[in-house]
């Protein structure tokens, strides 16, 4: 099975991503989905998308990744967030 | 760990009364360096990231702001809460293009990078629930504030 590591990003890399790096676990773990979860900041996803599969951001990205990258507001706004929920699941599992 | 523990009395204003952002961040620079909970750099920090990464969220009826910058500049954590009498500009946290009048902002101190999943889920919840949100906004004294944070603090408790 494959394990996809996942990039999960803000701008501090301290707040936000801390509230989305507990749900995509959670997710992830209920559908079976293998995958390592690394909390950054923003400025380091440049670097780093080498090593991944997915970037999940809550801010703006400042620039274009060679890996596909999700927003994750809903996730905090609540607003949406089941949608969200199944765009990532049906992008691993695509 | 419960959310209302960051409290602190000197760092909750309700009805505040300022123009902008920066005004709002100087103030809470200086009641927080008065107190040592923040280092010199906290202001032009928080005002940066603001700049760079901004934090307006929209939920529904009103807009809230989440601020917070670098644990580096932060001596002991805490979490101010201004309900503010005219709505203040804040950019979106996802689309830096678009302005929201926010009418609650919630700014983090957090000194700890992923320490504090309790505290921001509690945070969330409030931010998440109509209710909760509807009782800060309209928050009129400290108390107030407090009640809520110690409500939200109670049910999550209660679901653990």
């Amino acid at each position: 099975m494959k394990k996809y590591k996942i990039l999960v990003a803000c701008g501090a890399g301290i707040a936000t991503s801390t509230i989305v790096c507990d749900r995509l676990e959670q997710l992830l773990k209920n559908n079976n989905i293998h995958s390592e979860i690394i909390q950054c900041k923003i400025s380091e996803v440049a670097t780093r998308q080498n090593e991944a599969d997915l970037i999940v951001s809550t801010t703006i990205l400042p620039t274009e990744y060679k890996i596909p990258a999700f927003n994750a507001v809903a996730y905090i706004s609540g607003f949406g967030a089941e949608a969200l929920d199944q765009k990532i699941l049906n992008h691993l599992k695509a | 760990m419960g959310i209302s523990q960051f409290l602190k009395d000197e760092l909750i204003f309700t009805e505040y009364v300022c123009e902008d952002q920066e005004q709002l961040f100087k103030m809470i620079h200086q009641v927080a360096k008065e107190n040592v909970y923040v280092y010199e750099d906290f202001f032009k920090k928080i005002l940066q990231r603001e700049k760079s990464y901004p934090t307006g969220l929209s939920v529904g009826e009103f807009n809230v702001a989440i601020p917070h910058t670098d644990p580096e500049c932060i001596i002991e954590p805490f979490i101010s809460v201004i309900t503010l009498f005219n709505p203040i500009s804040f950019h979106l946290m996802d689309d830096q293009s678009k302005e929201v009048d926010v009418s609650l902002v919630v700014l983090l101190g957090l000194s700890e990078p992923h320490a504090h999943l309790e505290v921001l889920q509690q945070l969330m919840y409030m931010i998440q629930d109509k209710q909760c949100l509807d009782q800060l906004i309209h928050a009129k004294c400290h108390d107030d504030v407090v009640s809520v944070f110690k409500t939200t603090e109670e049910i999550s408790n209660r679901g653990n």
